[in-house]
């Protein structure tokens, strides 16, 4: 049996087993909410279209897509390292 | 954490795509199970993947003490050599023998005891004679059975009989320090950052202990009796489909599910999830109990009386109250809800919730039967 739904727009998983008709509206204790973060939405679109792109077979459009995606999450945890003045991980590149 | 509706993340990638929402949604009662929305969902559901795994992201990290084994409940029923971690002694121990209900320690006089008739203390090595016949054993006698090369605990007086019979001995289990990856009302984790002994956003110098993934969690290097772990929560999978009014719907197990969750800790402040909401509200413990103040967010019933007790005791007449709006504000009535665990003795803040649970064994001093028939539970911030 299914644990997962989508339901209004969110995906739901079933905390407790919910019976026909119990939806996430009407029993909402027996429901969790899956959860999206939201500093991931602009990431999770750039990356989704190019995934897409790559499975409708748009190869060019794909590649520069993939290019734009993986630059902005590269810039995301680059601001974020910034407000972090201790990382734990340094590599250190040598010839 | 801050959440999107994944229809937002859906319609700005079809946006993108130049496609129409509604054609691959669906609308009213058609459903979006069409082949274009799975291709959409899977594309999101790999992607959340990727952004999930790829770094440390504060909103998806979480810092909070959690046990090995899964607390003791007198609710349920423990086969022999079942684990538990019992908090009041924050000590963990194992059935003897089949038992339900009867606590792994007793409190009197000033100290713990352990409840011989059932339960073993938990050790990684165990030192104990040679079992012999002629000697008369009484509960918690420990031996060695060079037959089957295991350790033994008495839980009821032998004299005799063999290590091997159930009716007077229980095997004693080796403990092995594994921090699992799911365990009932704590998040499941997905990767391990760090394990130490005290809380790291408090004290910054504790050490790090050592750890490995094994197949069933965390192994750690270092007997730490109850860690403070900072871990990646498990990156949730999309994989449902339309809501279908006919169909049941069942939980996934334990070891399977995402997000299983009552508790969480973010940046610094403790937050419980609220399931009528789907957001996780702010409990805020701070100072001496005259300065304690909590946030509470709408729906959560919590503790606001007695008005002078810094703790509660079985039966007495304790008031909960479901909170209308958010608050975060200083609040001196609600102070109260955060109580030195003065009854367990071991001085650590702890505030009571109102349970759903029905049944619980009020001698337990973290769970406490108000005058209505319902019970409490302690919680340690």
């Amino acid at each position: 049996m299914a644990s997962q739904v989508y339901f209004n727009g969110d995906f739901f998983e079933a905390a407790e087993t919910a019976s026909p008709g119990q939806s996430p509206t009407t029993h909402p204790a027996k429901w969790r909410r899956v959860p999206i973060p939201r500093d991931a939405a602009t990431y999770l679109v750039a990356e989704s279209y190019a995934l897409i792109q790559t499975s409708d077979g748009q190869d060019d459009k794909a590649r520069a897509a993939h290019r734009r995606s993986q630059e902005m999450l590269d810039r995301a945890i680059v601001a974020m390292r910034r407000f972090n003045s201790s990382p734990d991980t340094m590599t250190v590149l040598s010839r | 954490m801050q959440l999107v509706p994944y229809d937002t993340v859906m319609r700005r990638t079809l946006s993108r795509l130049g496609e129409d929402y509604d054609g691959v949604a669906g609308q009213g009662t058609t459903g979006p199970d069409g082949q274009r929305w799975r291709d959409v969902r899977d594309a999101v559901a790999e992607s959340l993947e990727r952004w999930w795994l790829c770094a440390w992201w504060p909103s998806i990290c979480r810092t909070e003490q959690r046990p090995l084994r899964a607390h003791y409940s007198p609710a349920s029923a423990y086969e022999a050599g079942t684990e538990v971690f019992y908090q009041p002694t924050c000590s963990y121990y194992h059935a003897v023998r089949t038992t339900a209900g009867a606590a792994p320690a007793t409190y009197a006089d000033g100290e713990w005891t352990t409840n011989f008739a059932y339960w073993a203390k938990s050790a990684r090595l165990y030192s104990a004679a040679d079992y012999s016949d002629t000697t008369a054993y009484v509960a918690g006698d420990q031996v060695f059975y060079p037959l089957t090369a295991k350790w033994y605990q008495c839980h009821t007086a032998a004299t005799g009989e063999l290590p091997t019979d159930t009716d007077f001995w229980g095997e004693l289990v080796e403990f092995i320090p594994t921090l699992p990856r799911t365990m009932a009302g704590y998040n499941a984790i997905g990767h391990v950052r760090s394990i130490t002994h005290h809380d790291p956003r408090r004290f910054i110098e504790t050490p790090r202990v050592d750890f490995n993934e094994v197949d069933t969690g965390w192994q750690v290097h270092e007997w730490v009796n109850h860690p403070w772990v900072t871990y990646r929560l498990r990156c949730p999978r999309l994989e449902g489909l339309a809501y279908d009014a006919t169909a049941t719907y069942t939980p996934e197990a334990t070891e399977d599910a995402s997000w299983s969750l009552p508790i969480a800790y973010q940046e610094g402040i403790q937050h419980i999830y609220n399931t009528t909401t789907g957001l996780w509200q702010p409990v805020i413990l701070t100072g001496s109990d005259s300065e304690a103040q909590i946030g509470l967010g709408p729906g959560v019933s919590f503790l606001v009386a007695p008005s002078s007790s810094q703790s509660i005791s079985s039966g007495e007449d304790v008031q909960f109250a479901t909170v209308d709006a958010m608050k975060t504000t200083l609040l001196l009535d609600w102070a109260r809800a955060a109580c030195l665990n003065l009854e367990a003795g071991d001085g650590n803040w702890s505030y009571w919730v109102r349970t759903a649970e029905t049944g619980l064994d009020a001698t337990n001093p973290a769970i406490a039967e108000l005058s209505d028939g319902s019970f409490a539970r302690r919680l340690y911030p």
